[in-house]
């Protein structure tokens, strides 16, 4: 048989990204298993966040003065360092922080929602990969609507490791919204062995923070010109 | 040619970075124009900022060329 003709790149519309299978199947004893992981990762995860004993280091007043005047931002920080970020966000809830996660739409995402909404997290399911222009307009429109700040994992949600997505330096050229940087080290911890080597703190670790100068982007910058403030805001999270 | 297909035109242009004068109707948004996911997010937000008008995800979800915005454009009349 011949092979066909090259049809060249795929055809779709904006939206014909969709979410990737779950390797894991949605039964009703997996749903029942979810609704009792929740509580319980919620309560750990309380547990040993108040055990941390974080360190802030750089810019958090201007940070802090930032977001008293209601403004939203998008913090910003390696996947890897997902947990610490979560441990640092929370204590700024007091100073005005809103905070919005882009969590997988498919069935693995269920507990992390469900734990972020426990948090009084806005949580919103998509991935920048998988169903990419609409969780990042929703992303878009949220930050701009309902002034919160979208929390961002930028070489999520499956690497490469340390490389951030250009959608991130985009929506915060879309959404006004300055993008922070955040740097994160944690001593004693593990670093499981997933692709972005999590880094899981101990209790009672010690979490160094650096708090990065926040990044506006202008709204007028030439798109050839959006990859130099993607390279530098890697620069910026080490 | 519409004001309103101009300003589509221009958008797309813009945010594409092909020429304005490449520009054809059959042309596929993302197979012939390159537009990512970052890229297409930008073109919604330009068109509703410069059309003064919502898109929803229904419309969104059926553009596949450049003759669906210049569709759109006029729908948005």
């Amino acid at each position: 048989m011949p092979e066909p003709a090259d049809a060249g790149p795929p055809r779709g519309t904006l939206f014909s990204g969709r979410p990737k299978a779950s390797r894991r199947r949605d039964t009703r004893l997996r749903r029942a298993l979810y609704a009792l992981l929740a509580p319980v990762c919620d309560v750990a995860g309380r547990l040993l966040f108040a055990t941390l004993r974080l360190r802030v280091r750089g810019a958090e007043a201007e940070l802090r003065a930032h977001l008293q005047g209601g403004a939203p931002c998008l913090p910003c920080f390696w996947h890897a360092e997902l947990l610490l970020a979560t441990a640092y966000l929370n204590t700024l809830r007091g100073a005005g922080l809103r905070a919005a996660w882009l969590i997988s739409p498919s069935f693995d995402g269920e507990v992390p929602a469900r734990v972020a909404r426990r948090w009084g997290v806005h949580v919103i399911r998509g991935s920048a990969t998988r169903t990419g222009v609409r969780a990042l307009r929703d992303l878009q429109r949220t930050v701009v609507k309902e002034r919160v700040s979208a929390v961002l994992a930028t070489d999520g949600p499956s690497g490469p490791p340390r490389v951030s997505k250009a959608g991130v330096v985009m929506l915060a050229q879309l959404s006004g919204a300055p993008l922070l940087p955040l740097t994160f080290r944690a001593r004693p911890a593990l670093h499981l062995p997933t692709w972005d080597g999590l880094c899981l703190p101990l209790p009672f670790a010690r979490v160094d923070v650096q708090v990065g100068a926040l990044r506006g982007v202008p709204r007028d910058l030439a798109p050839e010109l959006l990859e130099g403030e993607r390279a530098g805001l890697d620069a910026a999270l080490g | 040619m519409s004001d309103r297909r101009e300003v589509v035109l221009d958008v797309l242009a813009l945010v594409s970075g092909v020429p304005r004068a490449s520009l054809r109707p059959e042309q596929d948004l993302v197979a012939d124009l390159g537009l990512d996911s970052p890229k297409a997010v930008r073109l919604l937000v330009e068109l509703e900022e410069r059309l003064g008008a919502e898109i929803d995800d229904a419309e969104a979800a059926g553009l596949s060329t450049v003759g669906d915005l210049l569709q759109l454009a006029d729908l948005h009349a």
